[in-house]
């Protein structure tokens, strides 16, 4: 077999693309954004993703289960919005999201670490998928413990077609030390981008590289993240948010 | 759709015989066909083959191949629905079969008169794709999404041309070729590859629309003088085929059979179709 590792295997029927959405659902995602609750924000971008995958599963008038979704949500417990991973045709069939309601803590690790658990069972029958992508979106620091090192055991599991793919969508304001106020003309975090908070620090530890594949399916959308981005999305409004859940679903399809 | 043939026609050692001088082939879109040789004044080879996904559950192909020989003349279209756009095979086949129309019609190929029967068909095209409704029990949120793509239009990509021998009456034969898109075109003579000559011109964002016609930019137009010269060979394949892409010489029947199978991934992962002529 080929070791080509550069993300070019095409999500179709055969080979699909399995996401892990981390989603944060602590006390302060009750705070406003733009003058909605931050799980609002939340909850719309993901529906837009799934919109998107759907959009990019069908052929004629029939929807192909191209993606396979699994959604975590975690406070100091996870709780597994969809009962395991359901297939987009079957999301699509139910017609929305569940519900995503706040809780209290915010137990990141715990989350990493079930995902971690999904992928171990999952990725000996994804030789010939796309690499497996883990989309965590949160707004603070982590209350339990360090989820760096489960996120990096994560980031160093594999398929031909590459490492597993972490990304981070980080909802906070005092993210960048300049705001960025036209989102499609960003260029992206880089790693020697310098970020003021010490969790957005952390967590860039635990992003990967954007690759070129899903950057070129980002440029399609009219986002211009440069080459050596990486996968992490200050979510400092609503369409940054936005654009951290499309990246999510970039994966090349047929 | 195979009306009329004055050669002989070699599909897996079978040959038969027709009585007129007009050989016209157009694909289904429903069905498989083996590849197949004709050998006339030009000799051609053909072949035509629906994912494996699709042939499973019945489902139309999205590419579209047709071509006519009569004599000395060959006309010819290859078309690649965009599986995101809406009913993708839909629109290969409405440009298809107007591309081959205009080819049939035109006397003099040029590319603005290619441009004016683009934006024509797109308006066809649209009226036609307009009256196709989404079942009202699909799914609602499938069914937006259908929706939405279905005012967005169709896409197809496509290379279409026209080869004319050099005859008593046409001292200079000629070879004309016009695409948008990444299926591929190529040609030989006496075994030295001269594709390089259509440029670095094959992309994925160009292909034509039903909403607006051509998309991406214009088409690209190739148009040389073809002398009484042999041993020239074009080849035209979708990118279900890709795996042509690193031969250069000559493949064998067979081995164009053995892609099209492609039974070391349990058949076709995209649709294929492949176009040869020689002369």
């Amino acid at each position: 077999m080929l070791f080509t590792m550069n993300y070019t295997i095409q999500a179709s029927q055969r080979t699909p693309a399995l996401i892990i959405y981390l989603i944060d659902i602590s006390a302060s995602m009750n705070m406003l954004m733009e003058d909605r609750r931050r799980i609002d924000v939340v909850y719309e971008a993901l529906s837009l993703a799934i919109r998107q995958m759907v959009f990019r599963s069908t052929k004629g008038n029939r929807l192909t289960p191209r993606y396979r979704i699994a959604i975590l949500a975690y406070s100091d417990d996870v709780y597994d919005l969809l009962n395991g991973i359901k297939g987009i045709d079957e999301i699509a069939a139910i017609g929305s999201l569940p519900d995503l309601t706040p809780k209290r803590f915010s137990d990141s690790a715990k989350a990493f670490l079930q995902a971690e658990k999904i992928l171990q069972s999952e990725i000996p029958n994804m030789q010939d998928c796309p690499a497996p992508l883990v989309c965590h979106m949160t707004d603070g620091v982590s209350t339990g413990d360090d989820p760096e090192p489960i996120a990096r055991r994560i980031m160093s599991m594999s398929v031909p077609d590459g490492n597993v793919l972490v990304e981070n969508i980080f909802i906070s304001d005092h993210l960048m030390n300049q705001p960025i106020t036209e989102p499609r003309r960003w260029k992206g975090i880089l790693t020697d981008t310098s970020l003021e908070d010490e969790h957005a620090r952390k967590l860039k530890m635990m992003s990967s590289l954007l690759p070129e594949s899903y950057r070129e399916m980002l440029l399609e959308a009219d986002y211009q993240l440069s080459p050596g981005a990486l996968m992490m999305l200050p979510g400092t409004c609503s369409e940054l948010v936005s654009i951290g859940f499309q990246m999510s679903a970039a994966t090349p399809v047929r | 759709m195979k009306r009329s043939y004055a050669g002989s026609m070699d599909s897996w050692g079978a040959r038969k015989k027709s009585p007129t001088s007009t050989y016209y082939y157009e694909s289904k879109q429903t069905g498989e066909e083996p590849l197949t040789r004709i050998r006339d004044l030009f000799t051609c080879r053909y072949a035509y083959g629906r994912a494996a996904e699709s042939v499973k559950l019945s489902e139309k192909g999205q590419d579209f191949l047709a071509f006519s020989l009569n004599e000395d003349v060959c006309r010819f279209v290859l078309c690649d629905g965009v599986g995101l756009s809406y009913r993708g095979d839909v629109a290969s086949r409405l440009l298809g079969q107007g591309l081959m129309e205009w080819l049939e019609n035109q006397e003099e190929l040029s590319s603005a008169s290619l441009e004016r029967k683009l934006k024509e068909l797109s308006h066809e095209a649209d009226r036609e794709l307009r009256d196709l409704s989404v079942d009202s029990a699909t799914p609602k949120l499938l069914r937006e999404v259908l929706e939405e793509k279905q005012r967005m239009g169709s896409e197809a990509m496509y290379i279409c041309g026209r080869i004319e021998l050099p005859t008593r009456f046409r001292r200079k034969g000629r070879l004309w070729l016009a695409w948008q898109g990444d299926s591929r075109v190529r040609l030989w003579h006496k075994q030295r590859e001269l594709t390089s000559l259509f440029g670095d011109h094959f992309r994925t964002a160009e292909r034509w629309s039903s909403r607006i016609g051509p998309v991406g930019g214009k088409p690209h137009v190739y148009s040389s003088r073809l002398d009484h010269e042999s041993e020239y060979r074009l080849q035209l394949y979708s990118d279900g085929l890709n795996d042509l892409d690193a031969v250069m010489e000559h493949i064998p029947d067979e081995q164009v059979q053995v892609l099209m199978n492609a039974l070391h991934t349990d058949g076709l992962e995209d649709d294929a179709s492949f176009l040869e002529f020689m002369w």
